[in-house]
Parts: structure tokens; C-alpha cells; sequence
């Protein structure tokens, strides 16, 4: 069963540069592991009556002894200015970018295998390897 | 110096009644009017040296030797007589001062009483005098009393002396003849020699205590001709007066610096680097007790336990575990640490790493959280009576510092720690003082002019009269 899910928000903070709002915030629920992250977003866009998606919650780690959580949240004041500014990995978590679909290393390979030729012809090689 | 040969005449009563002596030097007993005579010799050379009046005094000498050859019967004879060939004699002259009035006879006259006694007493004294000199004179002449290497002041003074009491004399001669003494070289001189002898005088004032103590120690050598021992009076040291001019020392001439920037016109401060000044001074010998230690010895588990026990303060606990406690009581340098890492992250939205070390620290403590707590119990009472030892030492060389050993430091404590009650809290009282005259109710003044002070001025003085 669930019990009570108690959030905090400490250090809040206007950001107008980055168009946006951060604070800390202390997460308590005794009894449980940790709450998802997105459920916070669920509870924090209720607390501050905004859109669940430009919610933007992370650095969450749970004190020792359990039933304490801190970490980071961002809110922005439009999906557009989170597009804007946030970083890909997190865009990528929410679902609102795509990441790479190759894999880190092909991507070096390939670099590395065009590195032996010049102009148009590294495209042909990299191709043609492949 | 002529010595005439006495008088055909024969000597005068005065002289007749003196006892005659015939001392081996040489020196006759000469009469006082061989003396003048002998004077009257002076008189001529010292005219010779003179500008204006040389034949004038060749001529007065001449009356004046044939007038006291002739009045050589009786002192006062001898002197009237010799009065009236003044004043013959002056008659006789051109250009001298007295003139024969009957004024100045009367005058005269008037004085030669009194002057007659005067001369006899000073030929009765003259010849005292001569029968006591001639004992020094014999010393001296013979080697027992010796005139070099004394003091040179004293030497300066007794010539000045001596040419001060010529030069008198001969004033006195020329006034007696009645020769005008002004701007005579005698009277020069004796200004000089006037001089010289009141610049002497303070000097000899300073010299006063050498020169007893010379004159101290030679008389005491006369008397006692084997010495032995350091008993004479040079060689104590405790029988010299104190010379507090041997104290300054010589090194007291630095400030001549000082004076010579503020001449050019622009007050320029003195280059010194700025010092720390220490209040308590002196305190190099810190003792074992340092910052460190006693900030270590602070955290110790005992003296926790201790202040828990007799501080008043409202006790902490921490709230470990429970999600809901404030900071707790840095108990170790990793929870310090720890703190610091939580608060940078906070501040400036980003979460660190966490190196190998921290990584395997944190896997200890979710493993062996609770076990290491009793360790650290352990440990801590270990700890505890490990420094207890040192602990103390430390805080007894503290003490010997601050206060002194033995019973100085523990009257030098209490001294410290008088105004202050055993729970360090301000007593009333500063003082011993203050106490009594609070009880007894007395007001105290300064300098005894209270009830108290006087009662005790008045006993202090009984007390000395019953003595």
C-alpha cells in the first residue's frame, strides 16, 4: 500500500534567463523504497498548477536509513523554452527527443575508417565498409 | 731677597718678647720692621717693573728706609713716627694722591689706635706662624713630605693663592704710601687671581669626596704602617658613596636621526613593518595544550558524556534514520565532509561524482552500519583513557606556565580565581577588601582618611610612645 508522500521544495529559485524555476526538493515517504520520477511530476504540476510536461525532475538519491529522498527540479514556462534548454538526455528521458540509434562505437569506427580519405571519396569508404 | 741684618737700633718690644730662634735653614728671626723692609726691597723691583712711577718709588723707598731706621725705639713710637714721614715724606713729592691737610691728620689720627693693636697682633701671629711653617718647610726640603703627582687643583689653587695674598700686600703698600693704586698691575692681578679662585671653588666642590677619601686613606696609612688585609678604606667597597653617573650607559646617543627629517619640512613616518604586539607576551613555551588538541579533546566521547552531565543546556539527539533530523553533531571529519559535498550540490543544482573511495565507504557502511557503532563505542573508551594521561599533562604545564610552581601557583590560582565562585559564576566582592569594609559597614577612603584608617594611626602611635 502506499502510504503518505510528503514533497518539500527548498532553495526556490526564478531563473527569467533560462525561462524557468528551480528548487530543491525533499521527498519524505516512509515506508517505501523511493517515489518514480514520475509521479513527482504528477505532484509537483498539482503543487504549482502548471503543465506535467514541462516538469523536469533529477539528482534524486535517498538518505541513508531510507524514507528521505532529495533532489533537483526544473520548471519551465513553456514546453518550447524546455526545449530550448534543457539537455538532450533529459528531453530523451521524457520522451520529447530521439537519441542516437547507432551505436557509440560504430559511429567511432566509421569516423575513424573515413579518416583515411579525402573529399567525396569518404563517403564511398565509409559506405562501402560498412 | 735681601735679608737685612737687625738693626743697630735693636728690635722693638714686640719682637723682644717673642722667643728667638735660630733654625737651622737659615731663616733669622727677622723683625716685623725688617720685613717691611724687605718689602720696601719689593716695592723697589716691582717699580722698576713699572712704567710711570720708577724714580718716584726709588726716592719714597729711600725716605721710607731712612724712616724706619730712625723710629726703631718703640712699636707705637715707631709707627707714629713712621705716619708723620709719610706725610713728610708726601710734602716732599710731586704728583701723590694724599695731601697734608689737617683733615686728614685728624682722620688719621683717629685710626692709629686701632691700627696699632692691629699690627701687634699680626707680628704675635706672624710669628707663630713662622714657628709652624718651619716644620712643614723642613719636611719638604728634606724629601718625607712629597709635592708632586697630588691633586693639581689643589696645587692651581694654593700658588693662585699665595700670588693673590702678594699682590694684596702690595696693594696695601702702595695704598700706604700713598701712591694712587689705580690702574696699577697689582690691581689687574689680583682681579685675575679673584677669578680663577671662584672658578676653582665649585670644582673643588666636586672633587671634595676623591679628595677625603685620599686624604683619609693616607692618614690611615701613617697610622697604621702594616696593613694587612682588604680592611683599609680604598679597598672596602661598601665604604664609597653610591655613583649613580656609572649607571648610564653609553649607548644612549640614537636620536639624532629623528631630528633631521622634520628639518626639510615634510614629516616623513619611519619605515618599520608592522609587528604583531602579543598582550600576554612571553608565551613560547605553549605547553602540550595546543588549538588542536584541545579541540580534539573537546569532541572526545568523555567529555561529551561529561558536559551532558553538568551542562544545563537542553540535550541534542541526533535523528539519524529518521528522515526527520536536522544536521547532526559532526561527530567525524567524513560527516563534515559529507556536509560540505551536500551543500555545494545544492547550491549550484549539480550532482558530483562519487570517486572509488567515497564509492567504497558508502558499500561499508549500508554493509556493516550497525556493527561499526559498537566498534566505534569501543573505540572511543580506548581513545578516551589513551589521552586522559596526556590530557593531563598537558593541562599541568598549562598551569605551571600561567602561575608558577609549587605553592606560588596554587596562591597565584586562587588569586586569579577569587572573584569567581566554584560554578564560575561572578562573586560579589572583588576583593578582601571590599568584603570586610562591606561587612563591617565602614566606608573606605583612600590613603586612611576613613573611621578604619584613623583608628589604626591612632594605635601605630601608641604604641610608638609606649616604646
Amino acid at each position: 500500500m502506499a502510504d503518505s508522500v510528503t514533497i518539500r521544495t527548498r532553495k526556490f529559485l526564478t531563473n527569467p534567463l533560462l525561462q524557468r524555476k528551480q528548487m530543491v526538493v525533499d521527498v519524505l515517504h516512509p515506508g517505501r523504497a523511493n517515489v518514480s520520477k514520475k509521479e513527482l511530476r504528477e505532484k509537483l504540476a498539482k503543487l504549482y498548477k502548471t503543465d506535467e510536461e514541462s516538469i523536469f525532475v533529477f539528482g534524486f538519491r535517498t538518505q541513508f536509513g531510507g524514507g528521505k529522498s532529495t533532489g533537483f527540479a526544473l520548471i519551465y514556462n513553456s514546453l518550447d523554452s524546455a526545449k530550448k534548454f534543457e539537455p538532450k538526455y533529459r528531453l530523451v528521458r521524457h520522451g520529447l527527443a530521439e537519441s542516437q540509434k547507432t551505436a557509440r562505437k560504430q559511429r567511432k569506427e566509421r569516423k575513424n575508417r573515413s579518416k583515411k580519405f579525402r573529399g567525396t571519396k569518404k563517403a564511398k569508404a565509409a559506405k562501402a565498409a560498412k | 731677597m735681601q735679608t737685612k741684618t737687625s738693626k743697630p737700633n735693636g728690635k722693638p718690644t714686640a719682637t723682644q718678647n717673642a722667643p728667638v730662634q735660630s733654625d737651622s735653614d737659615g731663616y733669622s728671626d727677622v723683625g716685623v720692621e725688617d720685613e717691611l723692609a724687605n718689602d720696601h726691597a719689593l716695592l723697589e723691583e716691582n717699580g722698576a717693573g713699572t712704567d710711570s712711577d720708577d724714580g718716584q718709588d726709588s726716592s719714597v723707598s729711600d725716605n721710607d728706609v731712612e724712616g724706619s731706621s730712625d723710629g726703631s725705639q718703640g712699636g707705637m713710637d715707631q709707627d707714629a713716627s713712621n705716619d708723620q714721614d709719610l706725610s713728610g715724606g708726601s710734602d716732599q713729592e710731586q704728583g701723590v694722591s694724599i695731601h697734608a691737610t689737617p683733615d686728614v691728620e685728624e682722620r688719621v689720627k683717629k685710626d692709629v689706635g686701632e691700627f696699632v693693636t692691629l699690627l701687634s697682633d699680626f707680628k704675635a701671629k706672624v710669628v707663630e706662624l713662622r714657628a709652624r711653617l718651619a716644620v712643614t718647610i723642613d719636611g719638604v726640603q728634606n724629601g718625607s713630605i712629597r709635592t708632586s703627582n697630588g691633586v693639581s687643583l689643589l696645587e692651581v689653587k694654593v700658588h693662585s693663592i699665595l700670588s693673590y695674598l702678594t699682590n694684596l700686600a702690595f696693594y696695601l703698600l702702595l695704598k700706604l704710601h700713598g701712591h694712587s693704586p689705580q690702574n696699577h698691575e697689582a690691581i689687574s692681578n689680583l682681579v685675575e687671581l679673584r677669578i680663577v679662585l671662584e672658578k676653582i671653588k665649585p670644582l673643588e666642590q666636586k672633587l671634595k669626596y676623591q679628595i677625603d677619601k685620599l686624604v683619609k686613606a693616607a692618614t690611615m696609612h701613617e697610622d697604621q704602617q702594616d696593613v694587612t688585609g682588604p680592611v683599609s678604606a680604598l679597598q672596602d667597597p661598601l665604604a664609597f658613596k653610591p655613583n649613580p653617573a656609572a649607571m648610564v650607559s653609553s649607548a644612549t646617543n640614537n636620536d639624532t636621526t629623528d631630528g633631521q627629517d622634520e628639518a626639510g619640512g615634510v614629516y616623513r613616518p619611519p619605515k618599520l613593518a608592522p609587528m604583531h604586539y602579543d598582550e600576554q607576551g612571553g608565551r613560547t613555551k605553549t605547553g602540550r595544550l595546543t588549538q588542536a588538541a584541545k579541540e580534539k579533546a573537546s569532541r572526545s566521547r568523555l567529555l561529551r558524556d561529561l558536559r551532558s552531565q553538568y551542562d544545563d543546556r537542553p540535550e541534542e539527539m541526533t535523528a539519524e534514520g529518521t528522515g526527520y533530523g536536522a544536521h547532526e553533531v559532526g561527530a567525524s571529519k567524513q560527516d563534515e565532509k559529507w556536509a560540505e559535498r551536500e551543500r555545494f550540490e545544492e547550491e549550484n543544482f549539480i550532482r558530483l561524482n562519487m570517486t572509488r573511495e567515497d564509492k567504497r565507504l558508502a558499500a561499508n557502511l549500508r554493509k556493516k552500519g550497525a556493527l561499526m557503532r559498537f566498534q566505534d563505542e569501543f573505540q572511543a573508551l580506548e581513545e578516551d583513557f589513551r589521552d586522559l594521561s596526556s590530557l593531563q599533562r598537558a593541562v599541568q604545564d598549562e598551569d605551571e606556565i600561567r602561575y608558577g610552581k609549587g605553592v606560588l601557583q596554587k596562591q597565584n590560582r586562587r588569586a586569579a580565581e577569587f572573584g569567581t565562585d566554584r560554578h564560575g559564576r561572578k562573586r560579589k566582592f572583588n576583593n578582601a577588601g571590599e568584603m570586610i569594609s562591606d561587612v563591617a559597614k565602614i566606608e573606605r577612603t583612600r590613603g586612611g582618611a576613613d573611621e578604619f584608617g584613623k583608628e589604626v594611626k591612632k594605635r601605630k602611635r601608641a604604641l610608638a610612645k609606649k616604646k
